[in-house]
């Protein structure tokens, strides 16, 4: 793990839906090379709080900083310093993955030629350069989650951010995107936050997981006990935190 | 921010281009408009002067003078056509735009979208443009042709002012009417981007649609024979809408996708 300062500061985020605290209160400091995993239950509020951390949802209150600039800024300011997964890829079905990638990266100011030259060797890492030129409407979710992952890192962003990356993909396009992620942290200094129910995942490439239901309700670091920590480990923690 | 525009343009006109069917159906539309005039005129005309069927047409309708009969059916032709062209062109840029956003909804694209250093004004004006770009290209295709061939038979000389011969005409079919479509693309661009259903926003464009198709009755089509600066003045009204809900249309897409 790269150490470096906190990327991203949350102080006192929170966030309500018809008068429902979804996420109440959360201070968070995440630094750079640092892999969080966020756990807990569906309908806790972990997506939203990751769209809180992204800039894309407005805090009932609190801040969020990223790189010292407020979130909401973060799309004029500091375009790409956050990347992003949904569990949805995210993808236009009738473009080709490649133009997918040339589209958004145009987005960015940048030309075909550069978003292929900095797509290269993301693509050869998650093994997907050689079948880019079909509609994506025909790969199958492994292959677009790759390519949604490939888009989330062509700005080498400060945060990445995932949303159950891999809910629904076979064994070997979990490993690979998991293998992406923990690389990014480790030689990129990239900060990961993802929130995920695959504990086995965690226990692999976190270094902290954040046990969350609407309100961070405990954080365990897995470095001491290495990510060596066995999965049942994790289950025993989730258990007594989210238990009954 | 053209070059982000543009952009967002060229992706939209990109996918369109992917759905053959909808642009056969969108040319259709024009085609079949244009084609019926072409035809009904065309036959007035070939009959029209000949006295066995003049004297056929006043024994079965009952009147003493067909031609001034077959004339008024012919300008009703002329004149329902234009209605036609340009409600058709304002309808279809209506419904084009209408599901613009909301597709981006439904493809898990604003997301990515939003995080892109590209101002709401500019996503804006992107999706606008590249919702009704083709549909507009290809109203200028065909509605043109077929115009000028309605034109080119005698027996629509009475209503010239409703053909290409008149300036008025061109003001109306090069800039009013595409105007007057930007502005209801614009319109239901917002429509869309506020919508969370499909239902929601067919509703939302319909609602719009029935007013274009009053300007396109009384603005574009009825004000014909007033002449050029009349529909100068009609273009200028739909630009300044444009711009008016292009302003307000950014302030209200918002950058949070919880909205």
């Amino acid at each position: 793990m790269t150490a470096t300062g906190p990327i991203v500061v949350a102080h006192g985020l929170s966030r309500s839906f018809g008068g429902h605290d979804i996420v109440d209160q959360v201070d968070l400091q995440i630094s750079g090379g640092e892999v969080v995993g966020l756990l807990g239950p569906n309908g806790g509020g972990k997506s939203t709080l990751l769209l809180l951390l992204a800039g894309l949802v407005r805090p009932t209150s609190g801040t969020v900083h990223i790189q010292g600039t407020p979130t909401h800024e973060l799309a004029l300011n500091r375009a790409g310093a956050v990347g992003l997964i949904t569990a949805e890829p995210g993808l236009y079905p009738l473009l080709t993955g490649r133009e997918n990638l040339r589209y958004f990266g145009g987005l960015f100011g940048c030309s075909s030629a550069d978003v292929d030259a900095r797509a290269e060797p993301l693509l050869r890492e998650l093994d997907i350069a050689h079948d880019l030129d079909r509609p994506s409407s025909e790969y199958s979710s492994g292959m677009r989650q790759k390519i949604s992952l490939a888009r989330a890192l062509l700005f080498e962003p400060a945060v990445l951010l995932l949303d159950e990356p891999t809910s629904n993909l076979d064994p070997l396009s979990t490993t690979t995107i998991h293998r992406a992620i923990r690389h990014q942290a480790d030689r990129c200094g990239v900060c990961v936050v993802i929130a995920t129910h695959e504990l086995h995942a965690a226990e692999q490439i976190c270094d902290r997981v954040v046990f969350f239901q609407h309100r961070i309700q405990r954080i365990d670091t897995l470095e001491e006990g290495g990510r060596s920590m066995a999965p049942t480990a994790l289950l025993a923690a989730y258990s007594e935190v989210f238990g009954s | 921010m053209i070059r982000r525009i543009a952009h967002i343009a060229v992706r939209e006109w990109l996918e369109q281009t992917r759905q053959p069917v909808m642009l056969g159906v969108i040319a259709a539309l024009y085609l079949i408009v244009g084609l019926l005039a072409v035809v009904t005129v065309g036959l007035v005309d070939h009959v029209a002067g000949d006295p066995g069927f003049e004297a056929t047409l006043a024994g079965l309708v009952g009147t003493d003078d067909p031609q001034s009969f077959l004339e008024l059916g012919c300008g009703t032709v002329v004149i329902g056509y234009n209605f036609l062209i340009f409600s058709q062109h304002l309808g279809i840029a209506a419904v084009l735009a209408g599901h613009s956003v909301l597709h981006e909804r439904q493809c898990g694209t604003l997301t990515f979208l939003l995080l892109a250093p590209v101002r709401r004004g500019e996503l804006l004006a992107g999706k606008v443009v590249g919702s009704i770009g083709l549909a507009t290209a290809l109203y200028y295709i065909v509605s043109l042709t077929t115009s000028w061939t309605v034109m080119s038979f005698e027996v629509t000389e009475a209503y010239a002012d409703y053909l290409p011969s008149n300036p008025a005409w061109w003001v109306a079919f090069l800039l009013g009417g595409p105007l007057w479509a930007l502005l209801a693309g614009t319109l239901c661009t917002i429509v869309s981007s506020t919508s969370r259903d499909v239902r929601t926003a067919q509703q939302g464009v319909w609602f719009i649609v029935f007013f274009m198709t009053l300007v396109a009755g009384f603005l574009l089509t009825n004000s014909l024979p007033q002449g050029a600066l009349s529909q100068i003045a009609v273009a200028a009204l739909a630009a300044v809408g444009c711009a008016g809900a292009l302003v307000v249309g950014a302030s209200v897409i918002s950058r949070d996708l919880s909205r």
